[in-house]
């Protein structure tokens, strides 16, 4: 059987990667995906604390891949020394 | 409409971190913590999305390195917490130095002060004594 709250998740994933932007919208992606998942509980098919656990690495790994594929701009603010004003 | 997203975003940050009541305390704090780190990854692809910016909009290099150390650190430790090890401490001081370390064109950077305010709002609303 599908499962909601990871299709909830999945859409607000994708959506926030896919269009450029969207992460700005968390809150408001996760106002939309809150409320179905909000639905889905009234209805008994809120994730079991299991699959909260199983998610935290998963989410983990993405951020993880995230950096891993980050190519600095170059515009050599790596090159210069960090300033030591207060 | 800059004013209308931000008391939208307002609204909906309790959303962010909305705990089901019927989890065990381990499992509010995995899901906690898994929001947190969700919030934190936003935080990571705005960084990445401004540095591949020209223009006024530009994150620099070095403010995104900083935002991917406090990423990459903070994203383990919530593992962590979130898994029964370690405490919230950790990502909160790291989120401080993060802050310090910004530069003031990225501190002025209005994409990034509307997601860093989510982290800010996120982090806010786990209770301190988890």
């Amino acid at each position: 059987m599908t499962d909601i709250n990871q299709t909830a998740d999945t859409v607000e994933r994708l959506a926030e990667s896919a269009i450029p932007g969207a992460a700005l919208f968390h809150p408001i992606i996760a106002l939309v995906t809150t409320a179905i998942i909000a639905h889905f509980h009234a209805t008994g098919t809120f994730p079991t604390e299991a699959e909260v656990m199983a998610a935290l690495p998963a989410d983990y790994q993405k951020l993880v891949d995230g950096w891993g594929s980050w190519k600095p701009s170059g515009d050599g603010s790596l090159e210069r020394p960090t300033s030591s004003a207060p | 409409m800059k004013t209308l997203v931000l008391v939208v975003c307002l609204a909906a940050l309790p959303a962010c971190a909305s705990a089901p009541p019927n989890y065990s305390a381990q499992g509010v704090k995995a899901f906690n913590a898994d929001q947190l780190l969700k919030d934190i990854d936003a935080l990571g692809q705005t960084a990445r999305n401004l540095n591949a910016e020209t223009g006024k909009l530009h994150l620099s290099d070095r403010d995104t390195a900083y935002i991917r150390d406090f990423s990459l650190s903070a994203g383990a430790a919530l593992q962590a917490y979130g898994q029964g090890s370690g405490t919230l401490g950790i990502v909160i001081t790291a989120y401080h130095h993060l802050q310090g370390q910004l530069s003031a064109d990225a501190k002025a950077n209005d994409k990034l002060r509307y997601i860093l305010g989510v982290v800010d709002a996120a982090l806010a609303n786990i209770p301190v004594t988890q």
